[in-house]
């Protein structure tokens, strides 16, 4: 019975991540996944400057709501088959088309974002609505992120861990904290994927998707998504290496600098910085050379009045404690304590081992 | 955070009673990001 049911979801299913899609496949070498980013890239490009022009059009009563939607229904459609194709041959090098289902399932995917879209041109020609118009489209925009990583996934082999990540933010949603703490994942278990809408905070969602299995990484794209300004070379993965290593190590010595106020931590977090732009300047990558740090500071600042600063391993086991790991603040569980070695558990319940000099961590004054 | 969204996670009540808490008392302790630091107080 399981079998058949197997069967009847894997032939019928919209959603492409119960399906099987990788078998027989040959995973991707770094350069053809550089061209499928360049690719995602490109329909991004075209997808925001099509759904702006059109918008442009209704507000100015060049076209009614009726064409509105036929052009924006067309639009999509064609913005998610380039996206799903990208995330698709990201993973993978045997299949560069779309299969039939594939197609299917992208229309399905376009009518469903359409009832969205059908609201939003009610409140262009009633002026109604609370968000600004251009503010509420860059969120379709944003949402096709969610159409490359479908495609992304959906050709991952079965077997394979996803954790679902939470991203740089001062808050999370309900939906997002409990895809973390409920991780890992397998594919057709994964409840969907960042900035599809499925989450309280749509598609302003930061969260990403990582693996703990087997060679799978996605650090690549995730830094692509999240820095790429469109101004020059996509780097290559070893760019993001380079880069994000600079990064992390720039937020480390900026925030120990905000604590301690010693002249080494500006220094080492001034000397990061510099070798991030000058990386990105010398290779004249698409990538913003500016670090930001407004919010990280303000996070740093608020966590140094409620909790404590700790330089030594004076835990108590499962106590929860605040961690920063390069820009991102994290809470954890200590698990156990070894020198300078503190083992924590994380929101997906996986044990990291951390050196305290090479981290920040709080603890809580009194609850 | 309500429980209709809780329940609609899997969570069971037991689990949503023990969130519910720890986040009032986050919340009181004014402890940044009361949620989360609620669920990684009950889990794991």
């Amino acid at each position: 019975m399981s079998v058949l049911l197997d069967y009847i979801i894997e032939k019928f299913s919209k959603r492409m991540l119960k399906k099987n899609k990788n078998v027989g496949t040959t995973p991707t070498s770094p350069s053809f996944r550089k061209t499928a980013v360049e690719n995602f890239i490109l329909a991004k490009k075209a997808y925001a400057r099509t759904l702006k022009n059109n918008l442009s059009k209704l507000i100015n009563g060049e076209i009614n709501k009726s064409d509105f939607l036929s052009v924006q229904r067309t639009t999509i459609n064609t913005a998610y088959q380039a996206a799903y194709l990208a995330g698709k041959t990201y993973t993978q090098s045997t299949e560069t088309t779309l299969g039939d289902d594939e197609r299917r399932s992208l229309v399905y995917h376009t009518t469903q974002e359409m009832k969205f879209l059908e609201k939003f041109a009610d409140d262009v020609i009633n002026n109604g609505g609370k968000m600004p118009y251009n503010r509420r489209l860059q969120m379709y925009v944003d949402g096709l992120n969610a159409v490359f990583m479908y495609g992304r996934v959906a050709y991952l082999d079965s077997n394979v861990d996803i954790n679902w990540e939470l991203g740089e933010t001062d808050k999370h949603c309900i939906d997002c904290l409990t895809y973390a703490v409920k991780s890992p994942y397998q594919k057709n278990t994964l409840p969907t994927v960042p900035k599809a809408g499925n989450s309280a905070c749509l598609s302003n969602c930061l969260c990403y998707l990582t693996y703990t299995t087997g060679t799978v990484d996605d650090s690549f794209i995730n830094f692509i998504m999240k820095k790429y300004n469109g101004n020059g070379e996509i780097p290559t993965e070893n760019d993001v290496k380079t880069l994000s290593a600079l990064s992390d190590s720039f937020y480390l010595w900026r925030g120990k600098y905000e604590i301690e106020k010693t002249q080494e931590s500006k220094n080492l977090a001034n000397e990061y910085r510099r070798a991030y732009s000058d990386h990105i300047k010398t290779n004249k990558l698409a990538i913003n050379k500016i670090l930001p740090v407004a919010k990280y500071i303000n996070e740093i600042k608020k966590f140094n009045k409620k909790f404590k600063y700790v330089q030594d391993s004076n835990f108590e086991v499962g106590e929860v404690i605040c961690r920063f790991n390069g820009n991102k603040q994290e809470y954890c569980k200590v698990k156990e304590i070894n020198g300078n070695h503190v083992t924590i558990t994380n929101i997906h319940g996986v044990a990291v081992v951390v050196n305290i000099t090479d981290t920040i961590l709080f603890r809580l004054l009194k609850e | 955070m309500d429980y209709k969204t809780l329940r609609a996670h899997g969570f069971t009540n037991k689990q949503i009673d023990d969130l519910m808490f720890n986040y009032t008392t986050a919340v009181e302790n004014e402890i940044p990001y009361p949620l989360y630091y609620a669920i990684i107080k009950l889990f794991h």
